[in-house]
């Protein structure tokens, strides 16, 4: 794997090299600035991009805009968390076309070193491989009118994503009223750390109030709830929420797949369950109990996601009822409130 | 594992020294200027070096430092999303923040200051917009704002962090030099090649070796008289002589082929070299920003320290200059900045008294110049110099007269400041505070290749003006003999190099005088100005001299011989030799020469502290009459040729076109010196020669044979005639010629 590193400080480049040639990768570039990783990948093609925000000059967002436009290369965000402010920047270098985001690795001598290290160079992997498509601007058609007498009114909204979910969500949740009869429940595996940055930054755009979910609270229509660092988010039999410790149960965590599992014991069918772009494939087989019990499902359309892991699985296992695109997921469901919108939880 | 680990750990440590080193003095110049205007783009750089020293912080584990720019970071986040407004309360805490910072990283063994925690806390709660009830942040010692001491020990040499110093160099300027390492590894292999060649040649001497056994073991045969032997000797003699003639007839071929691949490969040797220097000299030209780095927040913290309120301005800083001027000219900058701080700003009170606006102004410029010089301005509007108090010092030192003194402008007045013998005086102490005095600031320009300038209005300000050149790396010298010894003069001091007849040259009460087109300048005798011994004779028909010129002051400085002007590489003298009066530099010239670059200012004071003014009657002494040659040569051309290259350093030459008539013109008049032709129509160069031998006054006159026959006999036949030298025109040239003619005058 050929990696680039954007990144202005001398340090950070240094441990980022160490810590990817230990693991085999190479380093065919470090540059310390946005114009010049502009510049590079004019010339040489690496497989990833490992990018800093904060750069004198252009910086990370306008650098991964012009790279998207002109010579479309994975990019991965390289910044560190603790600052709101940059968690926000680094999901607006997803909208700009960025793969995901990884914590800013804690040098050798921190006992979280190894553990970084090997994230970073797990992510970095992870989206070399992605095969980047040129996005078409197309008008989304309007989806296909579903008839839903026969079906039950649903209670909730949940929502799984993975890699390239911040994008897909933000484009989905953007084109929600604030007077959606329905929560909603959002498990996005995200670096730990990025969560409250992921909020502030839907927050801005959306119309709907989003929040880390809480032990206990029950959820409230128009009311978007965001799976917590380091717990599964379920739903109990009182249709509270429950968080869960994640104790190597062997499912990623927060997992969709327990979100899922949660709502086919204790709502049945009246779910409308949705997977948005993201590696591997968890919540599909989940999304399919949730179909055979009649709730309302929907694989994100294969040529808008980043990764095409968990909806093309969904969509493989036939669990995906409708594959649409984000925003054609927005107005279908808009649709559906049109002619169940009182019946919410 | 775990090596490896410390081992990334220890290189991490040491770049984060050197990072954090940069990162620090730009922040200190950040917030100084922030303390002048609130502007943006200080802002957000401010905002992306403590952002980045977060990021170096945290790979190499120093959490201490990375929580406290965590705190500072959130605090300017918040200024520059509009949700709070800078104020001055948030540059104080910044400078706090500053302090701690630095000293923390003046020892990053050293546990962290106690007041850090609070100080992160007083940041946090001032970037949510919030005040504490109680004083903020007890201040420890080091952040006690105004206290002169405690802020030295913290920030004063901030730079100090970054270790070893270190360059950044645009990427693809590396991909040229590449490509010249190429063509130079093509050299390197050419030159093995070579190498090859000439130890092939050296092994067929063997068969010299074999021969010369031969031969010598003929010649003891012949020496033994045996008859039968010597027949057999010599044929084994001409045999070998034959031999000998294709061995040398070969060897000839060969070195032709070897001279001319050696010429070719020294083209390429050469063109590369010029080609690696060129670009390392580009390399080498940085922004003056460089040295502008840690100005402000020097100029902040001197003026915080002394009770004054200055502006700092800069300007020009995008000027390329030779990185080793640059790194010559900070200390004089410097100093110079601290003078105008500390004695040229007055009090606020003082500037109210006089007039001025609270806040004195100082000013940084970088001008460009023209032929590869820039100035660097540094004018403050403070109190200026005061001409009454440099003079009475001058005085009382002796430096100037009184009568001087009387008629000396304010202009004059304030040059005087960077007399040597002055700046060590007490006044010019108390001008300059402390460090260097502007004496030693006059001397690093100087030895730069510069010059200073200053102009003072008392009560208005003082402008210091330093012109250098922009690039050190070659230097252009013009090569003069003095009492057999090679000297260089900077050329970019040199004026122009006359040859004057000796009449140009007066005497005026006991010192020479040159004129110089409309100008009369004074002139010395350089062997006198370095106290060098007089040549055993001086045989000189034109007196050479170099006019000299910096500012107002040309002068002359006579010399034997002008050998040309050419480009040398400076070399210091090092530091046993910091200073040597008259010498600037050495030299080394292509032969290996060592040749000292002399100082033209020094010289300049040395020359007119010469009190052995040089009189004319010992001048005019070694000034006599130019030599007169006579030429006699049948061929027009010839003739032509011969004549310029005498004229050309300064014979008199006079013509004949054959033997007679140049019997003719000797007996007319007396010459020096005759070159003669031997082929010439009604007589030839023997029987002119024969003849002046016999004549009683002419039996002397020195006479040179040039001829194109390349006989024996011939040059029998001239030493027996009496001919002096023998000069064959194939192997004609000019220093040869010239060579042998000036051992006859």
């Amino acid at each position: 794997m050929d990696v680039l590193i954007v990144e202005d400080s001398v340090v950070v480049r240094q441990l980022i090299r160490h810590i990817l040639e230990e693991a085999d990768c190479r380093v065919i570039g470090e540059v310390s600035n946005g114009e010049e990783a502009v510049a590079f990948v004019a010339r040489q093609r690496p497989d990833v991009i490992a990018m800093d925000i904060h750069m004198p000059g252009m910086n990370g967002y306008q650098a991964s805009r012009r790279i998207m436009e002109t010579r479309p290369v994975p990019i991965v965000v390289v910044t560190s968390s603790e600052n709101l402010a940059d968690g926000t920047t680094a999901m607006r270098v997803l909208e700009a076309g960025a793969i995901t985001v990884v914590q800013k690795p804690q040098g050798p001598g921190h006992p979280d070193f190894e553990q970084h290290a090997r994230e970073l160079v797990r992510t970095l992997r992870i989206a070399s491989e992605v095969k980047l498509v040129r996005r078409i601007p197309r008008r989304d058609a309007v989806p296909e009118d579903t008839s839903l007498n026969d079906r039950l009114t649903p209670k909730v909204i949940a929502i799984g994503a993975s890699t390239g979910g911040p994008q897909a969500i933000k484009a989905l949740l953007g084109q929600l009223r604030a007077d959606l009869p329905w929560p909603v429940l959002i498990v996005q595996h995200i670096a730990p750390g990025f969560l409250p940055s992921l909020r502030e930054w839907l927050n801005e755009t959306c119309a709907l109030n989003v929040r880390i979910a809480e032990q206990g609270e029950s959820p409230q229509a128009g009311q978007v709830y965001l799976a917590p660092d380091g717990a599964h988010m379920t739903l109990d039999a009182r249709q509270r929420i429950a968080l869960v410790n994640c104790n190597g149960d062997g499912y990623l965590c927060p997992s969709v797949a327990r979100l899922f599992d949660s709502l086919a014991r204790h709502v049945g069918g009246r779910v409308v369950a949705v997977l948005l772009s993201g590696m591997g494939s968890d919540g599909a087989a989940e999304m399919r109990t949730l179909r055979q019990l009649g709730a309302l499902t929907v694989a994100q359309d294969p040529t808008t996601v980043v990764v095409n892991g968990m909806p093309g699985e969904a969509v493989r296992l036939e669990a995906a009822e409708q594959v649409l695109t984000p925003s054609q997921i927005a107005e279908w469901v808009a649709g559906l409130y049109r002619t169940h919108g009182e019946k919410s939880l | 594992m775990a090596s490896s680990r410390r081992a990334i750990q220890g290189r991490l440590i040491a770049a984060f020294r050197t990072e954090a080193g940069e990162r620090i003095t730009d922040m200190a110049d950040c917030l100084a200027q922030l303390d002048q205007s609130h502007d943006e783009a200080l802002l957000e750089q401010l905002f992306r070096d403590i952002h980045s020293l977060k990021g170096a912080a945290r790979a190499v584990s120093l959490s201490s430092i990375e929580s406290l720019c965590q705190a500072w970071e959130g605090l300017l986040a918040a200024i520059r999303k509009g949700r709070l407004e800078l104020n001055d309360d948030h540059i104080v805490l910044g400078r706090k923040a500053y302090q701690c910072l630095s000293q923390m990283l003046n020892d990053l063994d050293q546990p962290e200051p106690q007041s850090l925690p609070a100080l992160c806390r007083s940041l946090r709660l001032a970037g949510d917009g919030r005040k504490e009830a109680a004083p903020p942040v007890a201040d420890d010692a080091a952040a006690v704002p105004g206290d002169r001491s405690a802020v030295s020990a913290a920030s004063h040499h901030p730079a100090r962090i970054g270790g070893d110093s270190q360059l950044k160099v645009k990427a693809d300027r590396f991909d040229q030099l590449i490509y010249i390492a190429e063509s130079l590894h093509q050299s390197k292999l050419e030159a093995g090649q070579y190498l090859q060649m000439v130890e092939e040649a050296q092994g067929r001497f063997s068969e010299w070796h074999r021969m010369s056994q031969e031969i010598a073991s003929a010649r003891q045969r012949l020496d033994r008289g045996n008859e039968s032997g010597d027949v057999q000797a010599v044929s084994t003699l001409v045999a070998c002589t034959q031999r000998m003639e294709t061995f040398l007839a070969r060897w000839e071929n060969h070195l032709n082929k070897l001279a001319r691949q050696s010429r070719r490969m020294e083209h390429n040797v050469a063109a590369i070299s010029d080609q690696v220097r060129q670009e390392l000299q580009e390399i080498l030209m940085l922004q003056c920003s460089e040295i502008v780095h840690g100005v402000p927040a020097m100029v902040h913290e001197i003026a915080n320290a002394t009770g004054k309120a200055v502006n700092l301005a800069i300007s020009g800083e995008s000027l390329h200059v030779d990185k080793r001027v640059l790194d010559s000219l900070k200390s004089p900058l410097h100093h110079l900045l601290r003078n105008a701080v500390d004695h040229g700003i007055e009090t606020p009170e003082a500037r109210r008294r006089a007039g001025k606006q609270d806040k004195g102004n100082i000013s940084i410029s970088f001008v460009h110049g023209n032929g590869g010089r820039f100035s660097l301005v540094v004018e403050d509007d403070g109190r200026g110099l005061d001409p009454g108090e440099i003079k009475t010092k001058a005085l009382a030192l002796g430096v100037i007269d009184r009568e001087i003194s009387e008629e000396m402008s304010n202009a004059e007045v304030a040059k005087l400041a960077f007399r040597s013998g002055l700046s060590t005086s007490s006044i010019i102490t108390d001008l300059s505070g402390r460090g260097l005095g502007l004496a030693i600031v006059r001397d690093h320009i100087e030895a730069l290749g510069g010059q200073v300038d200053v102009d003072s209005q008392p009560g208005q300000g003082c402008r210091f003006t330093f012109h250098l050149p922009t690039t050190l790396a070659t230097y252009r010298a013009l090569l003069v003999q003095v009492s057999g010894r090679s000297l260089a003069i900077p050329a970019t001091h040199v004026e122009r190099v006359l040859r004057l007849a000796p009449e140009a040259l007066k005497s005026v009460e006991g010192r020479l005088n040159v004129r110089v087109g409309d100008a009369v300048l004074p002139a010395w005798r350089l062997r006198d100005v370095l106290s060098l011994p007089a040549p055993d004779t001086t045989r000189q028909s034109w007196v050479r001299v170099a006019v000299l010129q910096w500012g107002d002051v040309r002068f002359g400085l006579l010399v034997d011989e002008v050998e040309g002007d050419q480009e040398i590489v400076i070399k210091a003298l090092g530091p046993l030799l910091a200073r040597v009066p008259n010498v600037m530099a050495a030299t080394q010239l292509g032969d290996g020469r060592i040749v000292p670059i002399l100082h033209p200012q020094d010289l300049y004071q040395t020359a007119c502290g010469t009190t052995s003014a040089p009189v004319a009657e010992q001048e005019q002494a070694g000034l006599r009459e130019p030599p007169s040659i006579l030429v006699a040569e049948d061929s027009v051309t010839s003739r032509g040729l011969i004549k310029t290259i005498l004229e050309s350093v300064g014979y008199r030459v006079e013509t004949a076109s054959d033997g007679r008539e140049a019997w003719e013109r000797l007996q007319e008049e007396p010459y020096t010196v005759l070159v003669s032709d031997i082929e010439m129509p009604r007589m030839d160069g023997f029987e002119l020669t024969a003849r002046i031998r016999e004549h009683p006054d002419l039996a002397e006159l020195p006479v040179v044979l040039v001829t194109a026959l390349k006989s024996r006999e011939d040059q029998e036949k001239g030493r027996q005639v009496g001919a002096n030298a023998y000069i064959v025109k194939s192997s004609f040239d000019q220093g040869n010629l010239l060579e042998i003619v000036r051992q006859f005058v």
